[in-house]
């Protein structure tokens, strides 16, 4: 079967569940096979821990995925449950999974509900796995400076109670306030400090994790190791497709003594990359560095912070011990300057700060009515603007008509490259959701075969999901085949996630 | 409706996906199922009013499942009024008959004046506290003062009797209609915040002193919105008048109290009325030792769990509401928790008496300690 055909497949269920949801869903609770399921259910975890009412079925229909967003909107029913499970343990995860795996029921592992790629999006119904029970922090290391916890932690929360302890994860993410644990690592996230302290995957040392079959594996204890390729690192960005995570043990850091900021204006966004480029390549370590173009600097700074500025604004970071932050924001300072950025001072760079999450609340954030996605993508230093560029004509120029606007920040520095933070904005988008929702692929479609045409990846930290699935052959091109045959073994009945990441439906 | 058509739709519009206030909401932190988050919640009354869900006591049940204390809103980038959003849609439940039966069974007691408790003249006169018939002041003491703290009530009117302050309180005290607001009985509670105004009228009063604070917020922000008209009276919180009588020099404390001391802020104190520095003031006259502030305080306090009516209807996410919180005043190392409000009170010394476990810390009325202090009861 061709991309396309793939593609056109995966669309066409997904249209023929949409519009036969209610007459399948209606006919299910006298379906005397669905009540031995649900049964089995909640013989293996209690009553009130298995639902079938229509209210939770519902919403866990939801999250970030502009599709069921859309389908709501239009007053269409979205994709839907059959089943919401709430285990409280490993054990209890093991037996959801045997029961579902001797249905052939798909199992869709569900966090916070605050991916934005329709990962939890049950195309095919079957059993939502709610792991928010299993939150409990198990250990906290303070010799060795890790925490291993449940995947069900809300991010804030764990926060809170490493903060208690003198310690943080270092990991906040816009989605921290709802994002779990488990949901950092199965999509491979990042946050605001992922600059210096790494993405979820440079942070993650071992994974417990149930698999397809019901049996529960422990990855080895630490990441670093010459045993072979990385089974962590298979499961880390598997987005449920290949288990459930049931326990994390995760990189922890010592609150810092000082962290600081600093902000410039740049008038080019060539100038701004090129600063960041040097305080990156001579290993200077920021915190932050976030660099906005000037549609961003204008839609989102300005409007959020109160930042009258024009041009490009770059907020820079650094923290640890007081000393070294100074001189770090010295070091980055020189460069900046160096590279024309105008200096406005570190009142404009801690109010960044402070308000950091405040763009993702409404009415700030992106949301219907107006139709926008995240088309993020990284690459190395050498091809970044190129990349920039051709995005912003791809999508400014290639869906003129439909008005669409291009904002981008660079936010996720590597010592090789950068992620490119770039989305888009139909400010009117049609009525009729299956129009819209033609509309945004094609606009994704543009927009990720323009990355993958100048050397980008799909994605850098929101996953892959459904949305993107369709694509990952094509990014993979021949390696592809490995991880559908990985998939394969460990799943041979696809119940895992079905629908998502691009592997073939087998159930 | 206290809502227009407009706040409520563009609240439904920023709730229904938003997810940015789910670590403030305790009871989606103690339930842990999507359903009943913030967004959950509304994704419902989105889908209700599509068309797409029944109006039924499942969904009834995730919006009567919340706390309604006002921290949402204050954490909400946007200030979008989430429990007005909630209390609206359980008055929309209620006029469909599709509230759960708990709910019905509870509206029926307050309307038929159940649990109400002795009346504030037989709980003060019994007890020889002194009022004046005449007095332009009324103590309201509200139905959980009444039912489950008379002694409490008892030191209050003795205070008011060392302060040198003339009261008295109405013959016949009636519900304020807060409890019905909450539970979407509008028609209820504008019957009651009607046939309360007319009361405290006739009784030609010029000041209120509310025992309980939600009885307040009634008064203050709901009462005239219910069309009962409180014109020329005003009414403040019993702490605040405390704190100013202990400022003043009508109270004097003769038996400094030893701490340390924390103090939890009721929402409808705290964040609902910004009365955040009186019960402090008070505390700092009246204890010897340290105050000890938790970690989440003044307007960002969380709720006990009686917020919203939920120890009515599940009284064990209440409880694990309220256990939370005393778990929160323990790690502050205070030897005893103050609160202003009658209702947390009772929830915290529920909580305790219900799981052993807890923190042995002592749950007292600031009203009680200030009677302690300058040694009146």
């Amino acid at each position: 079967m061709s991309l396309n055909e793939i593609f056109i497949d995966i669309m066409k269920q997904l249209g023929y569940f949409v519009a036969n949801l209610s007459r399948e869903f209606n006919s299910m609770p006298t379906d005397f096979r669905y009540q031995v399921i649900v049964n089995e259910f909640r013989d293996a975890l209690g009553s009130e821990n298995v639902s079938v009412r229509p209210v939770d079925l519902y919403a866990y229909s939801m999250d970030y995925y502009l599709a069921p967003q859309i389908w709501a909107d239009r007053g269409l029913k979205p994709c839907q449950p059959d089943i919401v499970v709430h285990p409280g343990s490993t054990e209890e995860v093991a037996r959801v999974v045997k029961i579902a795996s001797r249905h052939r029921l798909p199992v869709i592992p569900y966090g916070g509900g605050s991916g934005s790629q329709g990962g939890v999006t049950p195309l095919y119904g079957g059993v939502v796995v709610d792991v928010k029970r299993m939150d409990r922090i198990l250990r906290v290391d303070d010799r060795s400076l890790t925490v291993t916890a449940q995947p069900g932690i809300n991010g804030q929360r764990l926060e809170w109670a490493l903060n208690r302890r003198g310690f943080t994860l270092a990991h906040y993410p816009a989605s921290v306030y709802g994002a779990t644990l488990g949901g950092y690592i199965a999509a491979r996230g990042s946050g605001t400090l992922s600059t210096k302290y790494g993405k979820a995957e440079d942070m993650v040392l071992s994974l417990e994790v149930v698999l397809p079959n019901g049996e529960v594996i422990r990855t080895l204890p630490v990441p670093n190791h010459a045993c072979g390729p990385s089974l962590l690192q298979l499961f880390v960005g598997s987005e449920g497709t290949l288990g459930v995570i049931t326990e994390v043990t995760i990189r922890i850091e010592p609150m810092p003594e000082a962290r600081r900021f600093n902000a410039y204006l740049f008038e080019d966004i060539r100038a701004g990359l090129e600063a960041g480029r040097r305080i990156m390549t001579r290993r200077l370590q920021p915190c932050t560095l976030r660099l906005y173009d000037d549609n961003s600097s204008e839609r989102i700074v300005k409007r959020v912070l109160g930042l009258d500025v024009r041009g490009c604004y770059m907020v820079v970071g650094a923290d640890g011990e007081a000393s070294a932050v100074e001189r770090t924001l010295d070091a980055m300072a020189a460069i900046c300057t160096e590279q024309g950025g105008r200096e406005l001072g570190p009142r404009l760079g801690e109010h960044w700060w402070r308000h950091r999450y405040d763009f993702y609340f409404p009415p700030h954030n992106l949301m219907l009515p107006e139709m926008s996605g995240t088309v993020e993508t990284t690459t190395t230093y050498d091809k970044i603007y190129g990349i920039y560029r051709a995005k912003k004509e791809a999508i400014e120029e290639g869906f003129k008509e439909f008005g669409a606007r291009y904002i981008a920040h660079f936010s996720h520095w590597f010592p090789w490259g950068v992620m490119i933070y770039d989305r888009f904005i139909i400010p009117k988008p049609p009525q009729d959701p299956q129009e819209a929702l033609e509309l945004h692929t094609m606009i994704w479609a543009k927009a990720a075969r323009t990355s993958l045409a100048h050397g980008g990846v799909l994605n850098d930290h929101h996953g892959i999901g459904f949305k993107l699935g369709w694509l990952m052959p094509e990014q993979y091109g021949p390696a592809f085949a490995v991880l559908q045959a990985i998939k394969d073994a460990l799943d041979p009945q696809g119940i895992m996630n079905p629908g998502k990441f691009g592997f073939a439906r087998r159930v | 409706m206290f809502l227009s058509e407009a706040e409520r739709s563009e609240t439904l519009w920023a709730c229904r996906f938003c997810m940015m206030c789910h670590v403030a909401d305790r009871v989606a932190a103690v339930l842990r199922r999507e359903s009943y988050t913030p967004r959950g919640r509304a994704a419902v009354l989105w889908a209700l009013e599509k068309g797409l869900l029944d109006w039924n006591a499942d969904a009834a049940d995730l919006v009567y499942t919340a706390v309604n204390d006002g921290l949402l809103e204050r954490w909400c980038v946007g200030k979008y009024p989430y429990e007005e959003l909630i209390v609206d849609a359980r008055a929309r439940f209620f006029r469909r008959g599709a509230v759960p039966e708990e709910i019905r069974r509870r509206v029926e007691d307050l309307h038929a004046g159940r649990e109400m408790g002795p009346s504030p003249a037989a709980i003060l006169g019994d007890a020889g506290v002194a009022m004046d018939p005449e007095a332009p002041r009324i103590l309201f003491a509200g139905c959980t003062s009444r039912r489950r703290f008379p002694e409490t009530l008892i030191r209050l009117g003795r205070l008011f009797n060392a302060a040198g302050v003339p009261f008295r309180v109405l013959e016949e005290e009636p519900c304020c209609g807060w409890p019905l607001y909450q539970l979407g009985d509008f028609d209820g509670a504008g019957a009651f915040s009607r046939r309360v105004a007319q009361m405290l009228r006739r009784a030609a009063a010029r000041e209120v002193v509310a025992m309980d604070a939600d009885c307040l917020r009634m008064f203050t922000t709901r009462t005239v919105r219910f069309g009962g008209d409180v014109t020329g009276i005003t009414f403040r919180h019993a702490v605040e008048a405390l704190a100013d009588w202990l400022k003043d020099g009508k109270l004097v404390v003769r038996r400094p109290l030893p701490g340390p001391v924390t103090y939890h802020d009721p929402c409808a104190l705290a964040r609902y009325r910004v009365t955040i520095e009186p019960p402090r003031d008070i505390l700092r006259r009246v204890v010897a030792g340290e105050i000890r502030e938790m970690e989440e305080s003044g307007g960002n306090a969380p709720c006990c769990g009686a917020g919203g009516m939920l120890a009515d209807y599940k009284p064990e996410v209440a409880g694990e509401l309220a256990a939370w919180r005393l778990r929160e005043a323990a790690e502050t190392g205070a030897r005893l928790l103050a609160t202003a409000c009658t209702r947390c009170d009772e929830m915290f010394r529920a909580a305790r008496e219900a799981n052993a476990a807890l923190p042995p810390l002592e749950v007292v009325n600031v009203i009680d300690l200030v009677a302690r202090a300058v040694a009146i009861g």
